[in-house]
């Protein structure tokens, strides 16, 4: 049976959370800034490395 | 002030009698002396302030601690890069107390990384006031991220050397690849392309979802990380890329040379309109720049009112300028009567925009501007004033 990797799940969310916004702001339902986009990278990156550290340690 | 600790080095001793000796008492050979170990950069657990980066750096290169305490707290002062590069180390180099458990230090260290991004990022959230990711930070970020790539490629202080410049061999490869693929990404996006990467950002995201519950495939954070970065960076300074590359000169002589609109994907714009007689009243300039710089020569008789955005870089109109990131430009004079009023409207992605009554003022910034948090402004620049404005042509 194949292990579960709660990592790749957090990452997998957060990187779906990112396309989401990138796709609304090229179908102009909203206009990404620079204020808006450096927050929400890093928050992308933040969660994937937070799971990715905590994960390892189990 | 405290001194580094060393091994207290061992007496020399009398040399031993190879012959063996007779009687019960006789000590066994020592083992035979091989090449010492090789010096290992690690943290200090005894001789610390905060994480013992100072410690274990004065321990490694035998001198005093205190000396990298000053230099990390002087150059975090001045510019922040001493607070960057102690966290580096702190993350990076691993503690004398975990030598037996590098993987359990390695995840510590993941944790922490992540922990203070998502610190950065909540900072960053909460106003503009409070985003400092400016231009300098950034780059040592990324140069932090290239130095983690190939302290990983390297195997931290594995002592194998030539598995170590394999290693490095291909983390190098890897970072070539990712900034291939960057660009790429970004030369698609800025042509109409930022539909389809955003949709292959999800698709990615959901194979990780997926990939979760068969094993894990973290591996898809890479591609993920390369489309989404560059197509962000895009979308957030408008970039458009449909009006072409290269290097454009006009030169009007008359109104009816004179465009509305000029419009470029990547190079620079020149326009020269000291040799148009432009007329008393309002005359309309449209300028949109992708990536790079617009370069506008005014005569010294016009009123220059304008209204720009920068997606990054800085704007400089004659007497004024700013810059930064998200850069909303508005310079409205009052005019007296009978004023011929050029009104500039532009849009530049990432670049510069440049208003001048004098060409040789070109990229000449005002180094007396004042800088606070992602932006900066001044007004002392080149003695170059919008005196048109009040003084009827």
């Amino acid at each position: 049976m194949r292990r579960f990797d709660p990592a790749s799940l957090v990452a997998g969310l957060a990187v779906c959370g990112l396309g989401v916004l990138l796709l609304l702001d090229q179908l102009d339902v909203l206009k990404l800034s620079f204020g808006y986009l450096a927050p929400a990278l890093l928050a992308t990156v933040g969660a994937i490395l937070l799971s990715a550290g905590l994960a390892g340690r189990r | 002030m405290s001194t580094p600790e060393h091994p207290p080095e061992p007496e020399p001793t009398e040399p031993q009698p190879t012959e063996p000796q007779p009687g019960p008492a006789t000590p066994p050979p020592p083992p035979a002396a091989g090449p010492p170990p090789p010096r290992k950069l690690t943290r200090s657990s005894e001789d610390r302030m905060l994480g013992g980066v100072a410690g274990g750096l004065g321990r490694y290169f035998s001198v005093d601690p205190m000396i990298f305490r000053i230099s990390f707290v002087v150059l975090a002062i001045a510019g922040g890069a001493g607070a960057l590069g102690y966290l580096a180390a702190w993350l990076l180099v691993p503690s004398d107390a975990q030598q037996g458990a590098a993987r359990t230090d390695g995840n510590r260290a993941v944790t922490v990384a992540g922990g203070v991004v998502l610190a950065v990022a909540a900072l960053a959230a909460l106003g503009p006031g409070l985003v400092f990711i400016g231009p300098p930070l950034l780059g040592l970020a990324v140069l932090a991220l290239i130095g983690v790539v190939l302290w990983r490629a390297a195997g931290g202080e594995d002592g194998d050397a030539g598995r170590a410049a394999r290693r490095i061999g291909l983390g190098i490869l890897l970072l070539v690849v990712v900034v291939a693929g960057f660009l790429a990404v970004v030369v698609g996006a800025t042509v109409g392309g930022g539909a389809i990467i955003a949709g292959l950002v999800i698709a990615t995201g959901v194979a990780l979802v997926v990939g979760a519950f068969l094993g894990g495939a973290r591996w898809l954070v890479i591609p993920a990380l390369v489309l989404a970065v560059p197509l962000g960076l895009v979308a957030a300074s408008g970039i458009d890329g449909h009006g072409g590359i290269g290097d454009r000169n006009y030169n009007p002589t008359t109104t009816a040379e004179l465009r509305v609109g000029y419009k470029l994907g990547i190079g620079r714009i020149g326009l020269d309109l000291r040799g148009v007689d432009l007329p008393a009243g309002r005359t309309d300039l449209k300028v949109d720049m992708g990536i790079g710089s617009l370069q506008l020569v005014v005569p010294a008789d016009v009123c220059v009112a304008s209204r720009a955005h920068l997606g990054a870089g800085y704007v400089h109109v004659l007497d004024r300028e700013s810059g930064g990131v998200d850069v909303d430009w508005r310079q409205s004079p009052a005019e007296g009567p009978k004023v011929k009023r050029l009104v500039l409207d532009s849009k530049v992605g990432v670049g510069a925009l440049e208003v001048v009554h004098d060409p040789s003022l070109f990229g000449g910034r005002d180094h007396t501007r004042s800088f606070s948090g992602s932006s900066f402004s001044g007004n002392s620049f080149g003695g170059e004033r919008n005196a048109a404005c009040t003084t009827p042509a």
